[in-house]
């Protein structure tokens, strides 16, 4: 049976160093995460809480790599990435498997999310069976639906990293066919995420204007000073920046394209080029 | 280095995000202390700032070595060239630190006031017994070496794996463990490992705050470490670099 492009590249995805490592980055601060936790603040031995513990703010690697990761997961994937130069990118345009290979790179880089997270669950929920009690940690904005179902939460929780893995992903594979470098891809995000804030809070009228905007909690959901508006401010900046990228990308390669056509055409009708 | 200089919107954008830093540890004074810091005194905030250190200055760090050409494979393997490309990187961002620094002081204090190299506040770093310019000096030195550290090893791991991407992974390894290592092994007292240690201007506590019993080691020790490590990270080049050469 012939596979689709879009599920042959998210398989493919899956295979790679890069995906493993990305997953297995996740898997070993949560675990390392818990272990400290449960060795020196006796933390109670509740699957959900256990959950939440590994992978909220305690777990300072996650929080620092977590817009690079959904990019690097997707780096080996033999289509956008694959292209060393603008040239390339010009040919890949050329094939029209843009958009298709964009939503590979978000499927990815949302899967990550969700497989480690599903897996981080199931595993504390076959060690540590039952809930114990509330967390002991804050959760900041879904406090209150945290405090009807604690399983929704985590539903909720789950799909809110996936979301901003997307929109991560989406950013870097913006900024790839924009720019054609891969570096920019995967770091840009990364410095916009931790740094762009201190520019605007230079700025202090600035800084109010565009405060809901800036990234600065986007896989943060235990910030108890961040009100959800942020939040989804702040994922819907990182989706419409990368939007426009793509948009942008598209019409330049566009443009070169049809200038090359025009040429081809001029050759054919004159022989000159 | 010539790989920086085609880059500029990167040298831009890293100028930009050091004068947006320097903003914030200037705010910070203005609104804690009340008073106009000297530029010596901002720059002493930002550099001695485990948070500053450890997260913004880290990206930086990130964005100017990959301006660097730090992410190119290389095809053969030279350790002392891509020492030389590691010292210049962070010459270049050390130099930019403090450009964006002066500037900013420059665009928001009274210039007579700007270069005053006395302090105007007693804090922890005034308590040292040394002018701020001299302390700026030896910070400035610190962040450099840590800066060569950083971007050597980020260079080893690149060649080693021969891949892009893989070696700036070092650099978010050194941050979780200098954010997380005292603090998640509940370990009281410093023990003198970490290299954020050896960065900051001040003793830097672990998990309890600090006393009178315990004070940063000398500034030599400090040096030596740096030293210890980049020659670590030099022999293990060279003995990679000869083996490979035999190999091939």
């Amino acid at each position: 049976m012939k596979k689709s492009a879009y599920i042959y590249g998210v398989l493919n995805a899956l295979k790679t160093w890069e995906y493993c490592f990305g997953f297995g980055v996740i898997i070993i601060s949560v675990i390392l995460t818990l272990v400290l936790k449960i060795t020196y603040n006796n933390i109670e031995h509740g699957a959900i809480n256990l959950f939440i513990t590994g992978t909220m703010e305690g777990n300072v690697l996650l929080q620092i790599t977590a817009p690079v990761l959904p990019i690097f997961v997707c780096i080996n994937n033999k289509s956008i990435f694959a292209c060393k130069n603008k040239n390339e990118i010009l040919t890949f345009y050329k094939s029209k498997r843009v958009l298709v290979q964009v939503l590979t790179n978000v499927t990815i880089g949302i899967s990550v999310f969700i497989l480690s997270f599903l897996f981080i669950l199931f595993a504390v929920l076959i060690l540590f069976p039952g809930s114990a009690g509330g967390a002991e940690q804050q959760i900041g904005f879904f406090k209150e639906l945290y405090a009807a179902s604690p399983t929704l939460f985590i539903f909720v929780y789950i799909i809110h990293a996936a979301i901003c893995g997307g929109a991560y992903a989406l950013l870097g594979t913006s900024l790839k066919l924009l720019f054609g470098r891969t570096d920019i891809a995967l770091f840009v995000p990364l410095v916009f995420y931790g740094c762009f804030s201190r520019i605007v809070d230079a700025m202090p009228i600035f800084a109010q204007m565009v405060y809901y905007i800036t990234p600065m909690y986007t896989f943060d959901i235990a910030s108890i000073d961040v009100p959800l508006e942020k939040n989804v401010a702040e994922i819907a900046f990182v989706i419409i920046m990368g939007l426009t990228m793509l948009y942008s990308s598209y019409r330049k390669h566009h443009k070169l394209l049809l200038n090359h056509k025009e040429r081809i055409a001029n050759v054919e009708d004159t022989g000159a080029f | 280095m010539k790989e920086l200089l085609k880059n500029i919107w990167i040298l831009v954008c890293v100028f930009l995000f050091f004068m947006g830093i320097s903003a914030e540890s200037m705010h910070y004074l203005q609104a804690t202390r009340g008073i106009m810091p000297t530029a010596f005194e901002t720059f002493l905030l930002t550099s001695n700032e485990t948070h500053f250190i450890l997260f913004p200055l880290m990206y930086i760090l990130l964005l100017i070595s990959m301006g660097g050409g730090i992410g190119e494979i290389q095809d053969k393997l030279t350790p002392y060239k891509l020492l030389k490309n590691a010292i210049l990187i962070s010459i270049a961002y050390v130099v930019l630190f403090i450009f964006a620094n002066t500037f900013y002081a420059l665009l928001t204090t009274d210039i007579k006031y700007v270069f005053s190299n006395t302090w105007s506040y007693s804090s922890e770093l005034s308590s040292i017994g040394l002018s701020p310019l001299l302390i700026c000096i030896i910070s400035i030195l610190l962040i450099l070496m840590r800066n060569i550290f950083c971007v050597y090893t980020v260079s080893l791991i690149n060649t080693l794996t021969r891949k892009r991407h893989w070696g700036f992974w070092i650099l978010f390894l050194i941050t979780y463990i200098d954010f997380s290592f005292y603090r998640m092994l509940h370990i009281r007292y410093p023990l003198g490992i970490l290299p954020i240690e050896h960065t900051r201007i001040t003793y830097t506590e672990a998990l309890l705050p600090s006393t009178y019993e315990y004070s940063r080691f000398p500034y030599f020790i400090s040096f030596i470490y740096w030293i210890l490590l980049i020659g670590i990270v030099l022999i293990i080049f060279i003995l990679i670099s000869n083996r490979r050469r035999k190999h091939s």
